[in-house]
């Protein structure tokens, strides 16, 4: 079916110097040791600002070094999947991690691509989903030579004591592992960088709720993986996220869409499978555009809700009026921004916030449907999916579910996916668009 | 009403039911071991342990939590669901695994009930930061449910709370010290039965039946002792079938590192302190499960050394619910850990019910090799 194109529509101006951040950032990563930098081996999503203090550090996080060539590559994603499974641990475990572990039990996690080495300082991670101290454990036993330092995080701000009494446990073992100095200035300028970045990050998902979206969730997936780094708060990143919101600034005012022939919107809850992350883009060529989800935006972010339930971006450093003169001062500030203006946390540790958030923000960023991933390998993200999708039928919010695992191919199955997504975009009124041409250029899909 | 612990296990529905009627008292439902339970005990609840029962429920659940996520959350939101636990005044919840606490959740949105707690118990539980964050948390929840009762829960009445289940994990664990001898004079079952009842009843009234048990045994007469000892390692292993069957291919569970087992019952509280420091203490330094065993240490490994050790174990039976990802993270390191000590272990994997003839087949071939081995 042919179908007109509704509003103008290109592909996004900052999207080299993204490519060209995240590329320096993993070269800064595997030159480390080289530079007398840091190095922590971590989990899924660490405290960045509290290790601020150590000046520069990098973090071979987020999933390891090599996670991306791991899931590009199929048979050594296999290998890796079957090494953990080989081992004696079961098919359902976090499957990120497990590929993870997998990687570490076969010599890929750390290894580059022409033989060298990296060689962590540490473990560092931060718990807010419970698979993550597990495999902290598990990855220590096959890194028995690195000290490790972990954070848990507490739902919420009635916890705040707790969570500052651990990271000055964290500092203290971590400087004498290592043999750094901490420094609080750096801190405080960590503090503050990580507080405007992580607001600018609310404000570029704030403005998804303009029709046309100017983004799509793909491209905002992308801008969200530099707030996962050591480099969050660097001046470079600042200015990053600020050329970036004053691009979607512009896109919003002058209308210009991240897809041509928007006619739905659709929210998407959950991990899409790091192998088969096109099917993000599935629904474009019916005329339906991901703008967002809860855990995309609301965790990293910095949020508020008002009394009426509606979601604005948080308060900036300055208009709290909090002092920055002192560490402790700057634990008060970043405990602030980690438990009262982000939800990721509660959303896993409290499933009932889910359920509250996904109906909400859909509606107010106008969703016409939630798409909802029941990952088999994420208990965090899925355990709530049949509450959440009830939520949603009270609000007369058309869902759908569909069974995937994020980083376990096998539990993939596209042609139902897409007979699932056909049947319910159908039931929003959509065809598919003869016509369809994206915008993304050719080599969108590497790095 | 009841002499055995059996019989409260089988009736504990009638008798909570019936503790109401005669005493006038409330009753809370918990979903973890986690609970700390004679903070709500002085508040004048009877804590009682939300169980499954081990029966399809699919037709009742699934809408709520889909099949692939732990049997036994979805088997005690069954049980809710179902109206088996009407008589309950409130639910609580310490945290816990992600499983019991959407079980929790989902309780809360569709089951009605007068009061709700939850409260975060920091899973480094062991960390200082950590004991004294529990201090705060539970102070805390005194208030919580000093609000909600309308009544201050004094310090004389906490203490005599502590007293009251120290005296009924005391009892206990005499009973299982009698198991160290080579012909143990209560069965693996009787014994999970006696921790499960605990559970469900009011303490004073179990601790008697304890007691009872005790003073009885020299007119048991000589039990024949087991021709395999083994150390039962699980998570909520109350499956009564389970047990029968190990027993009747003449082996018993002499041991246990369960949460119907060690895992509630061992430790007690310290002497010193104010009683809300007493009490989360207790909790901090009970035994964990692998949520609170986080550390690189492994506790979970030490104990369970420590238990097969001093209970001389031959064989471990290391059950899996299935789905339940906590203890699978943990079981490889055990079961290797294990068999490095020669106390060779046989994992089974369970779910909501007990596949008996499939676990016939294999723990009867574990017990034939272990019986080459050491008999």
């Amino acid at each position: 079916m042919a179908l007109k194109q509704l509003y103008p529509s290109k592909f996004v101006d900052f999207w080299p110097r993204l490519k060209e951040l995240r590329r320096k950032y993993a070269i800064e990563m595997w030159t480390a040791n080289e530079h007398g930098e840091l190095l922590a081996l971590g989990g899924a999503g660490a405290m960045h600002g509290v290790l601020g203090g150590f000046g520069n550090y990098h973090f071979s996080g987020g999933l390891g070094p090599n996670f991306s060539r791991i899931v590009d590559n199929p048979a050594l994603h296999l290998r890796c999947l079957q090494a953990t499974d080989s081992a004696g641990y079961s098919a359902d475990m976090c499957a990120t991690l497990k590929v993870t572990l997998g990687a570490m039990l076969i010599g890929e996690f750390d290894a580059g691509r022409h033989g060298e080495k990296m060689k962590s300082d540490f473990i560092w991670d931060v718990w807010q989903c419970q698979a993550q101290p597990k495999c902290t454990q598990l990855w220590h036993e096959q890194n028995r030579h690195l000290p490790v330092f972990t954070v848990e995080m507490p739902p919420t701000c009635d916890d705040r004591a707790y969570l500052i009494d651990q990271w000055q446990e964290v500092i203290e073992g971590i400087s004498k592992a290592t043999g750094k100095e901490y420094n609080d200035e750096l801190l405080i300028e960590a503090v503050k960088g990580e507080w405007e970045v992580r607001r600018h990050w609310a404000m570029i998902c704030e403005l998804q709720q303009a029709v046309p979206a100017p983004l799509h969730m793909r491209w905002i997936q992308s801008v969200h993986a530099l707030l996962n780094r050591g480099s969050i708060s660097r001046k470079e990143n600042i200015e990053f996220f600020r050329m970036a919101l004053d691009e979607v600034k512009t896109r919003v005012k002058d209308g210009t869409a991240a897809l041509a022939w928007e006619r739905r919107r659709l929210m998407h809850e959950g991990i899409a499978s790091y192998s088969y992350s096109p099917i993000l883009d599935y629904p474009n060529r019916f005329g339906a555009i991901y703008v967002g989800g809860t855990p995309l935006m609301l965790t990293r972010g910095c949020w508020e809700v008002d009394a009426d339930g509606q979601y604005h971006v948080g308060p900036a450093l300055e208009e709290l009026g909090l002092p920055l003169r002192t560490r402790e001062d700057a634990f008060e500030a970043l405990s602030r921004l980690y438990l009262e203006y982000n939800f990721g946390p509660r959303m896993i540790i409290r499933y009932h916030d889910k359920v509250i958030h996904l109906p909400r923000i859909t509606q107010q960023w106008h969703g016409d449907g939630v798409v909802l991933t029941c990952s088999r390998g994420c208990r965090g993200q899925s355990v709530v999916v049949q509450q959440a999708a009830q939520a949603l039928k009270e609000r007369k919010i058309p869902s759908m579910i569909y069974e995937n695992s994020a980083a376990d191919p096998t539990a993939f199955d596209l042609g139902r996916y897409t007979a699932d997504m056909d049947a319910f975009l159908e039931s929003l009124g959509l065809r598919p668009i003869d016509d369809y041409v994206s915008v993304e250029p050719p080599d969108y899909h590497e790095f | 009403m009841y002499s055995t612990f059996s019989e409260v296990v089988a009736i504990r529905h009638e008798y909570a039911r019936q503790w109401k009627a005669r005493t006038g008292g409330k009753v809370l439902g918990y979903f973890c071991t986690w609970m700390p339970e004679e903070i709500f005990h002085a508040a004048g609840f009877l804590p009682v342990r939300i169980m499954g029962s081990h029966e399809p429920n699919n037709d009742v659940v699934e809408r709520h939590i889909f099949g692939p996520w732990c049997s036994f959350c979805r088997d005690c939101l069954a049980q809710g669901l179902l109206g088996r636990y009407d008589y309950l005044d409130a639910i609580a919840m310490p945290n816990g695994c992600y499983h019991m606490r959407h079980a929790f959740d989902a309780w809360r949105r569709h089951i009605p009930v007068a009061h709700s707690f939850y409260f975060y118990t920091p899973t480094k539980i062991h960390a200082p930061s950590a004991k004294a964050h529990l201090h705060r948390v539970y102070a805390s929840l005194r208030k919580d449910l000093e609000r909600a009762i309308g009544t201050e829960i004094s310090d004389e009445a906490l203490n005599s709370s502590i007293t009251t289940y120290d005296a009924n994990r005391h009892l206990i664990a005499q009973v299982y010290e009698l198991r160290k001898g080579p012909a143990p004079p209560i069965s693996g079952l009787e014994a999970m039965q006696m921790v499960l009842s605990s559970m469900l009843m009011d303490k004073q009234e179990h601790t008697a039946l304890v007691q009872q048990l005790l003073d009885g045994l020299p007119n048991r007469g000589s039990p024949a002792a087991p021709r395999i000892r083994l150390i039962l390692i699980g998570s909520e292993t109350d499956q009564a079938e389970l047990f029968e069957l190990i027993q009747s291919l003449g082996a018993d569970v002499v041991i246990d590192e369960n949460c119907v087992g060690t895992r509630y019952f061992w430790s007690t509280a310290p002497e010193d302190g104010g009683p809300i420091e007493r009490i989360a203490d207790r909790y901090s330094n009970k035994p964990p499960c692998p949520i609170y065993d986080q550390g690189e240490d492994r506790q979970r490994i030490r104990f369970i050394e420590q238990l097969a050790k001093e209970w001389q174990a031959q064989g471990a039976i290391l059950v899996q619910s299935k789905f339940c990802d906590m203890h699978e993270y943990d079981m490889p390191t055990i079961r290797d850990h294990l068999a490095g000590m020669g106390v060779a272990p046989i994992v089974i994997e369970t779910d909501l019910t007990v596949p008996i003839g499939q676990l016939r087949t294999r723990i009867e071939a574990h017990l034939e090799m272990l019986e080459l081995e050491v008999v």
